[in-house]
């Protein structure tokens, strides 16, 4: 695999810039205003994607706990970001308008998903190219974490992970789930909390 | 979602701990500076030192703070597949296009400055859902993909869990953990960081009965016949003589586990000696450093037990408690693995005298 983190364009992705001299150096707010005056035009909303794609991916699989499902939601957040891009008016960063569509892309998920999810299917691996030891440490980190994750009541682990994975400020967080900031922090820090005892009890737990 | 958690009913009455309170800013300040700080360094991930240097050693709320930075780093190591990247890039360009050509013929229903109509806030509710069609079927080809590409990891994936019941290893030590890979075998080390490679662990023969659970018992002569690669015998020690016992097993390639009994202690081992062609991954769990040595110069590993052996080759698996200490090397495509009461130096002894 190769690493889908970081902002090297591929030949797509040079496609998607052709139209574009220097959306690289644009900020968010200006590159939705391309986007919306230039509909025709995909090196705006390209580099937008480029941008928001990995914490998007990382909330939806953190919340999720299922890498196709997770990028089954990441898709539809996209397109409907895309779609919908006429509705931002900015009145809160593009950032967190995204991973609030992805947000509510999760709450369909969840709404609609089997009450089981296959843990051997959640792992997802950075593609550039780990070794095997490597790879055996990321999962079994990266497993360990979406497992307490599910552990946690649901206020809980949608504040830690709209900080944590899609970094998210305390405000915005404050903002999408309709809590005050104090709230907003004391459940981030319970559900911290939550997970050391998760795990430690896991361990403690055996013999 | 569990409903163990009490519900924070208190975020909404006037029962504040302002104790609890104290320590959530302390945690979100520390967040600012976790996340602040992989962000500017994008994929880079935050090194031991780091996560260090971010840790408070002197207050209770360092093990938040740690637990913290190993969310944080975790992550940054989830990416999204690169194949799906590169479908829905290309989704979204296709859709842009598709949309230009529709505003050319004046059916996209837009105003031309990209106003839907839609009014008030910021609409996160409504949208496009995708190419459903072709991202579902895109996904049963991922499926597939993925679990050829990732089938030795992926049962790698239940032998970890395990690691965490067999394993007394704090959360907080997660960061803390490495792996070595030599040819079949890997060694996941889970000790404290305070433990030295001097650190020495009596070793106790591992009983017979963990090793008798294994599957395809056989002779020497069928074995050897079954391998696909010569079955050596250790010449040293010079008592040792042919192996009690001999399993063979063919996973995604053939292993070979030969036993010898301590008849000082019939119900304990020995020696055991396992020769793993490519293709078997096992999975050492161990808790000591792991010490570098050599066997005929090249690399080997060096491990003390007790520690969990996990071997597997995606669909078979089977598990054994090792009390002993363990030599492992490779010669060839062979990866061999010695269990032992002995010295690293008599152990190397052994390994440089198979024949």
């Amino acid at each position: 695999m190769t690493d889908a983190r970081g902002s090297q364009p591929d030949s797509q992705n040079a496609a998607m810039h052709a139209g574009g001299d220097s959306v690289e150096a644009m900020s968010d707010e200006e590159l939705v205003r391309r986007a919306r005056e230039c509909p025709n035009d995909p090196a705006a909303f390209a580099e937008l994607y480029r941008r928001h794609l990995p914490r998007v991916y990382r909330y939806l699989l953190t919340r999720l706990g299922d890498q196709q499902v997770a990028q089954d939601a990441t898709a539809q957040t996209f397109l409907a970001a895309l779609e919908g891009i006429a509705s931002y008016r900015g009145s809160g960063t593009f950032r967190a308008w995204l991973l609030m569509i992805a947000r509510n892309k999760a709450a369909d998920v969840f709404r609609t998903r089997r009450a089981t999810v296959l843990l051997e299917t959640v792992a997802d691996l950075p593609s550039s190219a780990p070794s095997p030891e490597q790879e055996v440490v990321m999962r079994l980190q990266l497993e360990e974490v979406l497992r307490a994750l599910r552990s946690l009541s649901p206020e809980r682990a949608e504040a830690v992970a709209l900080r944590l994975f899609g970094e998210m400020s305390i405000a915005e967080i404050s903002a999408a789930m309709e809590k005050p900031e104090a709230a907003v922090k004391m459940l981030v820090y319970r559900a911290l909390r939550d997970l050391r005892q998760r795990l430690g009890y896991t361990i403690e737990a055996e013999p | 979602m569990s409903d163990e958690t009490p519900r924070d009913e208190w975020l909404t009455s006037a029962s504040r701990d302002p104790e609890e309170m104290r320590r959530a800013d302390e945690l979100e300040l520390f967040l600012v500076a976790a996340l602040t700080q992989v962000s500017a360094a994008d994929s880079t991930r935050l090194s031991d030192t780091d996560a260090t240097l971010l840790t408070s050693p002197h207050d209770a709320r360092a093990s938040d703070e740690r637990l913290a930075t190993m969310l944080v780093e975790v992550g940054k190591e989830i990416v999204p597949d690169a194949d799906f990247v590169a479908d829905l890039q290309a989704q979204i360009e296709r859709r842009i296009r598709e949309r230009g050509r529709e505003g050319a013929d004046g059916t996209d229903g837009t105003d031309g400055t990209g106003e839907t109509g839609e009014t008030g806030t910021d609409d996160v509710s409504t949208g496009g859902n995708g190419d459903r069609t072709g991202s579902q079927r895109g996904r049963a080809t991922r499926l597939r993909a993925n679990w050829r590409r990732y089938r030795p990891l992926w049962a790698a994936l239940a032998a970890l869990l395990l690691l965490t019941v067999l394993v007394a290893l704090p959360p907080v030590q997660a960061t803390l953990r490495r792996t070595l890979c030599l040819g079949s075998v890997c060694i996941v080390w889970g000790g404290s960081p305070h433990s030295t490679a001097g650190s020495q662990v009596s070793p106790t023969s591992t009983p017979l009965t963990s090793l008798l659970d294994l599957a395809g018992r056989t002779t020497l002569v069928q074995a050897r016949a079954q391998a696909g690669f010569p079955v050596r015998l250790p010449l040293y020690p010079a008592n040792l003589g042919p192996p009690d016992y001999v399993f063979s097993q063919n996973l995604d390639g053939a292993a070979v586990v030969l036993v010898w009994v301590d008849h000082a202690h019939p119900d304990r081992v020995r020696l055991s000696l396992s020769a793993l062609s490519s293709g078997i991954y096992v999975y050492k769990f161990v808790t000591q450093p792991v010490e570098v040595t050599t066997v005929h110069g090249q690399q080997a590993f060096w491990t003390t037990g007790p520690y969990m052996v996990e071997l597997q080759d995606g669909t078979y698996d089977t598990r054994r408690f090792v009390t002993g200490h363990a030599l492992v090397w490779t010669e060839g495509t062979i990866t061999y693995r010695l269990e032992t009461t002995v010295s690293l130096d008599e152990a190397v002894r052994i390994a440089e005298s198979l024949r």
